[in-house]
């Protein structure tokens, strides 16, 4: 029961994750391969005020939430000045950034021992310490993330974001606020990573810079590529597949040191034929509706 | 000045793997506009197979390089001229090949770590490699010689097989007008191979080059890649001289920051500086050559 439980809390982060960086790719059209590091801001931000500052939990998950948004709002410079392989080369290079910090500024961040002893919420209402509550929490958090996030994409002014995705000069010939848009958007989706981060702090109760490298960016790429990165449901469950694969890898007893490169391997492979088969993912969002709907 | 000077050769030497990297990735963009990820597929599959060779057979080492650098390249046309045409002919393009080139590259790079472990792999070097060229306070090692050489070979070849031979010309016509060198009769598939051919040996050198040195990982590649892609675009497309220039000055940029800053920081200023410049000099260096020769 604990083990079903910490798979949907860990299936719960990853899915609030992935859906946050779909609202990137799929409605706005910024394919950033540095979601890991929006990640990684809200779980150090969540770890380092919850430990060094010794800040309630609540507060915790309050300044991871405000750090990675304020680190998707950085990320939104460069994609205010260049769009597509050119904001990918940006990326690459904040997520290097991103990766140099965690593992270099000990003082701050453990460097490579990262932040031991992150806390959960033990006492008050909420009481997160047994396996099943914290599954309870992280899925609730999912749930709720996610239904922000669909309410978000399904307003009219999808149709603004769409529009810049698909033609960013049409849509600043019809007048459209780009700039704000892009931020908006950044800024939603960093926070929605830094929730996811913070919550991952929380499950793991510890942090360290290994699980916010390029690696984490390119599964959670893979989680938004194969559920459809124009859904939000089909990003959930692209997160889902691909966060309880592993998980599938236990329990064929394979060995640790075996089963990381193997599930690497695997991503890998489900990538290229995902690129053959449907690279438009597994679900195709509603966009066309929403817009027919807007324009009648 | 010594310690400058030593850092200046160090650097140049580190900065000989950039340039490779950085004149193989502009090629194959310049040509194909293919965000070629899986550059660090071949580099890996390179230094892995070199390593295995040596690890577990009886051949020499330079055998166990040869076969490596062969088996590097062959990766490298295999997904170039293979695994993208495939997507091409079923309409994909840009972010589609990115992805698949990303796919193929976690898939080669990891099926090694399942080989070898995640640790880094290393092959001794050959005592004839590890001799020392210069004074006893200033010097490389001939490994490192032969790395800057090679940089500046592969430059200096690029250049004169794009102004001087038959394919080279073919390839700078596809670049300007694909269409309208297919409907001339260009061989393209050839174009293709002899573009991942050749840039398939300037990935797969500094393969072998790491694998000597601090040894190979499977995150090592990752990162020449990223600063690879950068230097193409900082250098402007199709300026792949620049780029190459650029990929060799980040080595000694890199190692002279060491005079200034802590070790672990002198990537992050060199990635942050590409950033800044990518940002806002998004026309990169090239745009400005062509109009100053332009007036």
């Amino acid at each position: 029961m604990d083990y079903l439980a910490s798979l949907v809390a860990l299936v719960s982060i990853y899915a609030i994750l992935s859906m946050s960086l779909s609202l990137l790719i799929g409605h706005l059209g910024i394919f950033s391969m540095a979601h890991a590091a929006l990640f990684g801001i809200g779980a150090y931000g969540y770890a380092i005020s919850t430990t060094t500052a010794q800040l309630a939990p609540l507060l915790g998950i309050a300044i991871a939430v405000l750090a990675a948004g304020i680190g998707g709002l950085l990320i939104a410079i460069p994609a205010l000045r260049v769009q597509g392989v050119y904001f990918l080369v940006a990326s690459f290079a904040i997520q290097l950034i991103a990766n140099t910090v965690f593992d270099g500024w000990e003082s701050l961040t453990g460097g490579v021992r990262g932040i031991p002893g992150v806390p959960r919420s033990g006492d008050g209402i909420v009481q997160l310490l047994t396996p099943g509550a914290f599954g309870l929490y992280a899925a609730g958090a999912a749930v709720i993330s996610g239904f922000l996030m669909y309410l978000f994409i399904n307003t009219p002014y999808s149709v603004t974001l769409h529009m810049i995705r698909d033609d960013e000069h049409l849509a600043r010939s019809f007048g459209k606020p780009i700039a704000r848009s892009k931020i908006v958007v950044s800024l939603l989706s960093g926070a929605f990573a830094g929730f996811a981060g913070a919550i991952y702090a929380q499950y793991l109760m510890y942090v360290s810079p290994a699980n916010f490298q390029l690696t984490t960016s390119i599964s959670i790429i893979t989680m938004v590529v194969l559920g459809g990165s124009r859904s939000i449901p089909g990003a959930a469950i692209g997160a889902i597949v691909i966060t309880a694969f592993p998980f599938a890898l236990q329990e064929l007893d394979i060995p640790s040191d075996v089963a990381g490169p193997v599930q690497q391997v695997l991503f890998g492979f489900f990538l290229v034929a995902i690129m053959f088969l449907r690279p438009e993912g597994m679900f195709k969002g509603n966009d066309l509706r929403i817009y027919k709907e807007v324009m009648k | 000045m010594n310690l400058t000077l030593q850092l200046i050769l160090s650097g140049a030497a580190a900065g000989s793997l950039y340039a490779l990297f950085s004149l193989g990735l502009s090629f194959v963009y310049t040509t194909f506009k293919h965000f070629h990820i899986a550059a660090a597929a071949s580099m890996a599959t390179a230094g892995y197979t070199a390593y295995i060779i040596a690890d577990t057979t009886d051949l020499p080492v330079t055998m166990a390089l040869a076969i490596g650098l062969v088996v590097g390249i062959v990766i490298n046309v295999l997904i170039g001229t293979q695994l993208y045409p495939a997507l091409e002919k079923r309409g994909a393009e840009g972010f589609v090949i990115f992805l698949a080139s990303l796919g193929a590259m976690t898939a080669i790079v990891y099926l090694f770590v399942l080989i070898v472990g995640s640790s880094p792999v290393r092959i001794e070097q050959p005592a004839m490699l590890s001799q020392r060229l210069g004074t006893s306070s200033i010097g490389i090692t001939v490994l490192q010689g032969l790395a800057i050489i090679c940089a500046i070979a592969a430059t200096l070849i690029l250049r004169y097989t794009l102004t001087s031979t038959q394919v080279g010309k073919r390839i700078l016509a596809y670049t300007s007008s694909p269409n309208f060198a297919e409907l001339i009769g260009i061989n393209t598939n050839r174009l293709r191979l002899v573009t991942y051919a050749y840039s398939g040996v300037l990935f797969s050198l500094p393969g072998l080059y790491v694998v000597m040195d601090t040894g190979i990982t499977s995150l090592g590649p990752e990162n020449y890649f990223v600063i690879g892609i950068m230097c193409t675009f900082v250098a402007g497309l199709g300026n792949w001289l620049l780029s190459a220039i650029i990929g060799g000055s980040v080595g000694v940029i890199q190692y002279i920051l060491l005079l200034i800053v802590p070790a672990q920081w002198t990537l992050a200023i060199v990635f942050g500086v590409f950033l800044l410049l990518l940002t806002f000099k998004t026309e990169g260096f090239s745009l400005k050559a062509f109009r100053s020769r332009s007036a």
